[in-house]
């Protein structure tokens, strides 16, 4: 499956897991992703994405 | 091992008693007619093992305080490694566009039933949670790979940010299923799309034979997979029509803006 160029990473931590030891909060504000543009170019390559 | 002796306290007292009592059979008798050299020669051994004592333990106290110091230093730099490790990291998380999120990330998926399994591209999903493995056979447990060397494509369970990107690109059997899924843990963005860590079974719209279901929640949602035919003839279950891409999108549209308003409310509490 083609989902486009890679972008960048993103750490999804739910805040609900205190009991978990985690590296100290980073100091960044939280990221939003940006929803895709409405009208993407229809997709023409087929690939098999490694889904698990 | 001979048995213990008499506490030293106690001896010295002795000696000092046996002292005094020699000192007086001298005063009473203006001699002392025997020969305690013996004992004064131990006398003068014992005074200078007690200097001996006293230095080494002032060696030791110094040595002591020494140790503190240094420790005290270690902790100084120990600080000093911590502050430059944690402002290195934060550096690379930046010049790296590095997201946080404390909330799941919302993407579609698309299944096919495939003998009574909803399966996706690669497996069946028999539970609402799927974990990334990479089978590219490359290196590092940091998952999905994100360093370019995997793939293509590279490994992570996938998901895209519209729903039209998924079925434009998946084949459909007759029977299939589309779905919001919670990405969490490490979720590598794409323009279109997201390779998650984990992905959790959100919500699903179910297409088998002439049926059709919108399923939602954590129980519904398991025995949908368990069972989807026989979810697709349960009593939120209705027939089939030309239309079940679009009234998907518009459930699981609604089912995503609830979510997020549910988060910002709770955000904002």
């Amino acid at each position: 499956m083609d989902i486009g160029e890679q972008e960048r990473v993103i750490i999804v931590e739910p805040l609900e897991t205190p009991e978990e030891p985690r590296r100290p909060a980073p100091r960044r504000q939280p990221a939003v992703p940006q929803p895709a543009e409405k009208d993407a170019a229809p997709i023409e390559r087929e690939t098999e994405p490694a889904e698990i | 091992m001979p048995p213990p002796g008499p506490p030293i306290a106690d001896r010295r007292r002795r000696v000092d008693l046996l002292r005094r009592d020699l000192q007086a059979l001298r005063e009473r008798y203006g001699r002392l007619p025997v020969d305690i050299s013996v004992a004064e020669r131990l006398d003068t051994r014992m005074e200078r093992n007690r200097h001996r004592i006293t230095h080494l333990q002032n060696q030791i106290a110094a040595l002591q305080t020494e140790v503190q110091q240094i420790e005290r230093e270690l902790d100084g730099y120990l600080a000093g490694v911590e502050a430059l490790l944690s402002d290195a990291a934060d550096q690379v998380r930046r010049l790296e566009k590095e997201g946080w999120s404390p909330v799941p990330i919302l993407g579609y998926r698309m299944w096919n039933v495939v003998d009574g399994a909803v399966t996706g591209v690669v497996q069946p999903w028999k539970s609402r949670t799927k974990l990334a493995r990479c089978l590219n056979g490359v290196d590092g447990e940091d998952l999905p790979h994100s360093h370019g060397r995997c793939g293509p494509p590279p490994c992570g369970v996938y998901a895209t940010k519209e729903p039209g990107t998924i079925y434009r690109q998946m084949p459909r059997h007759a029977d299939w299923a589309i779905g919001l899924v919670e990405l969490s843990g490490k979720v590598v963005e794409h323009s279109q799309g997201y390779r998650a860590q984990r992905a959790t079974l959100a919500a699903m719209w179910l297409v088998v034979g002439d049926r059709a279901a919108a399923v939602e929640g954590a129980r519904a949602l398991e025995a949908a997979l368990a069972d989807p035919v026989g979810a697709t003839h349960g009593g939120t279950s209705r027939r089939a029509d030309a239309t079940e891409y679009e009234d998907a999108c518009r459930f699981l549209a609604g089912v995503r803006e609830g979510r997020i308003a549910w988060t910002s409310e709770n955000r904002s509490a």
